[in-house]
């Protein structure tokens, strides 16, 4: 590594590790040790094809892409692991999992969209970019997708 | 991170809970608000604490890291691994046919221009002038196969054209013009030595260490974990006073609802334990101030060391860089190109050889000069042509290093590079040194790292205010990885 601050780089994986590995979690449907690949292997490229002296934001949103592309890709959904939310009291914990639920009802690209704008709070534009889409399309898109997971919810919470 | 500097009070934040759980919020709205509640303990409490769906599943987004992760991202940054490209079948029409069209076309070229030169042939001789070309050439390595290729071009013409008398020494770039030109000529002889060519120097690019940063970084990280520690302590505090002022209410609840004698018994108990575990408390929060006082005496004892250090440092890295250029000097060394952070010269293999081990010498710190070339095996007496940027902190300028992987990337790069940029400072085989807007550069590192080309990019300009009217243009210098 040619960098000469390796205390910055640590810095970055600290700050944004835990936001980049719940997305990658949740885009493949939970299983950690894939969730955990795609996650550092973004992370290791990222921080080689970009300058970590360059704007942060920078460096969230293409990160984020290299997740969402990785994703993507995965031939085979692997096995998901539970998720505990064990720090969380016993009402929260079910109904953070009724919104897991529904959200892996969900396919591939809404879920994107909700987790990049809903999780990572990145600005529309960035997520333009990721999805390569033009961003009154991701605007428009993403009222549908929460109008849609929101239904999907209410089935879950009826027994539906 | 807004994208200006809007600043959300607590206020605020209550009042734009709504539009934000909404998404309602302009751009710079919602970030501004999501930078209040990232540093707003408080605030993110409560905002967390409304049940809409956008707010639960950016709590979904609060799982466990496990505790090796930064430590393998750091082994992947050490162990790289080739990427298998997704396979892309399904490639567009367009794309086919455009493919097509150009083998068609390809073919056509290629017997076309069979024709032509089959069509031709050597002139007759007659009385005209003779010419002899000596190609020189220095101890090329024996399967040089552009040398051999040019040597028996000119070796076809010799034999159609018979024996010269005068010479003419061409060097290497100009033979392709020569074979070219003299072809046309009618009547010219040509004879060939077996000479040496003048080769083109070959590129070698290194970066030099003038900046100190090991004691630094120790420093910057002991002073990074005392903040934490005083975030995590004054978090602590604050959990500890919130316990305080509810014993403090429970205390003084007092005792006048409590009408029978075994009821007063009983809380005259239950006000003495509160008021033992309130002066527990008071005194765990009293300890706990001392200790965020020391902690915050001792980072402010660091950060006046950091700062002796690095006055420290730019004093040795000053000295470094004139060591440097002492050192080139000393070696009879001019530089061809200087400005900031970025000097190239012509030397020969053995000079740089020498260089090498005497510039390695200057610092004590492991690899204070990292070759990006070490694969070019210097002949000592080739010539090279040598650019070495000044690792220094900070900048004013910046340093890429792109690798075209093939090279018709490499023309169309400096073809974008020029479109973006201001002016050309400075151009060679292997590096491009230009001036560049702000804007400009921007929109240009994107478009060079959409070419998914590998891009890595030294120093960084400081205390540069977007928009700002002092702020001039950039100097960027850009090598190119073979």
């Amino acid at each position: 590594m040619q960098y000469q601050d390796e205390l910055r780089v640590k810095h970055l994986i600290d700050y944004y590790q835990q936001r980049i590995f719940a997305l990658a979690i949740y885009l493949i449907g939970g299983n950690h040790d894939k969730a955990y690949d795609i996650a550092t292997s973004s992370f290791a490229k990222m921080i080689q094809a970009f300058s970590i002296f360059e704007g942060e934001k920078l460096f969230l949103t293409k990160l984020a892409s290299a997740v969402v592309e990785k994703s993507r890709n995965i031939k085979a959904i692997p096995q998901a692991d539970s998720f505990d939310f064990e720090d969380r009291s016993p009402e929260r914990r079910k109904y953070l999992q009724i919104i897991n639920t529904g959200l892996q009802a969900l396919p591939f690209d809404e879920k994107v969209l909700l987790l990049l704008r809903d999780q990572l709070h990145l600005s529309y534009s960035d997520i333009a970019n990721i999805l390569r889409m033009p961003e009154r399309n991701v605007r428009i898109q993403t009222v549908q997708v929460r109008r849609e997971f929101r239904k999907k919810i209410e089935e879950i919470l009826s027994g539906a | 991170m807004a994208h200006n500097d809007m600043v959300m009070s607590c206020d605020e934040i209550n009042k734009l809970l709504k539009r934000f759980q909404e998404d309602l919020l302009s751009e710079d709205e919602y970030q501004a608000f999501l930078a209040h509640i990232d540093n707003c303990s408080n605030c993110k409490e409560y905002v967390r604490s409304i049940g809409s769906l956008s707010i639960r599943l950016w709590e979904l987004g609060d799982i466990k890291v496990p505790q090796d992760f930064s430590s393998t991202i750091f082994y992947k940054l050490s162990h790289p691994v080739e990427e298998a490209r997704p396979n892309k079948s399904v490639v567009s029409k367009k794309w086919i046919i455009g493919i097509i069209i150009l083998i068609i076309l390809s073919a056509l070229l290629f017997l076309v221009h069979r024709y032509i030169k089959t069509g031709q042939g050597p002139q007759d001789m007659g009385n005209a002038p003779t010419v002899v070309a000596e190609i020189i050439r220095k101890s090329e390595p024996p399967n040089d196969r552009r040398a051999k290729f040019l040597l028996d071009k000119l070796k076809a013409i010799a034999g159609g054209l018979g024996a010269p008398e005068n010479g003419m020494v061409v060097k290497e770039s100009r033979i392709e013009k020569v074979v070219v030109k003299e072809k046309t000529k009618v009547a010219e002889n040509y004879q060939i030595k077996d000479v040496p060519l003048i080769s083109e120097p070959k590129s070698l690019h290194w970066h030099f260490r003038c900046l100190e940063v090991v004691n630094n970084a120790a420093l910057e990280g002991e002073i990074g974990s005392i903040e934490l520690n005083i975030r995590k302590n004054l978090a602590d505090k604050q959990q500890l006073e919130t316990e305080i002022a509810d014993l403090k209410k429970k205390e003084g609840a007092g005792l006048g609802e409590y009408y029978s004698k075994d009821a007063l018994a009983v809380r005259s108990d239950e006000q003495q334990e509160l008021s033992v575990e309130l002066q527990k408390k008071l005194k765990e929060a009293s300890g706990m101030t001392e200790k965020i006082k020391d902690l915050e005496d001792r980072k402010r004892r660091l950060e006046s060391e950091l700062r002796g250090s690095i006055k420290e440092s730019k004093l040795t890295e000053a000295k470094r860089k004139t060591e440097l250029l002492n050192t080139l000097s000393a070696a009879g060394v001019k530089a061809d190109y200087q400005a900031d952070n970025l000097l190239t010269f012509y030397s020969n293999g053995k000079k740089i050889e020498d260089l090498l081990g005497q510039i390695l010498s200057l610092s004590t710190q492991a690899q204070p000069l990292n070759d990006f070339t070490s694969n070019v095996v210097t002949v000592a007496d080739n010539e090279y042509n040598v650019s070495v940027y000044l690792e220094q902190d900070p900048i004013k300028t910046l340093h890429w290093h792109i690798d075209p992987i093939i090279d018709d990337k490499k023309s169309s790069l400096i073809e974008l590079i020029k479109k973006h940029s201001s002016s050309i400072d400075y151009e060679s085989e292997r590096l491009v040194v230009f001036s560049i807007q702000d804007t400009e550069l921007k929109k240009l590192r994107v478009k060079i790292q959409a070419t998914r080309v590998p891009f890595l990019e030294y120093g960084y300009i400081e205390g540069r205010k977007q928009g700002s009217l002092s702020s001039g243009p950039i100097r960027v210098s850009v090598y190119l990885l073979k």
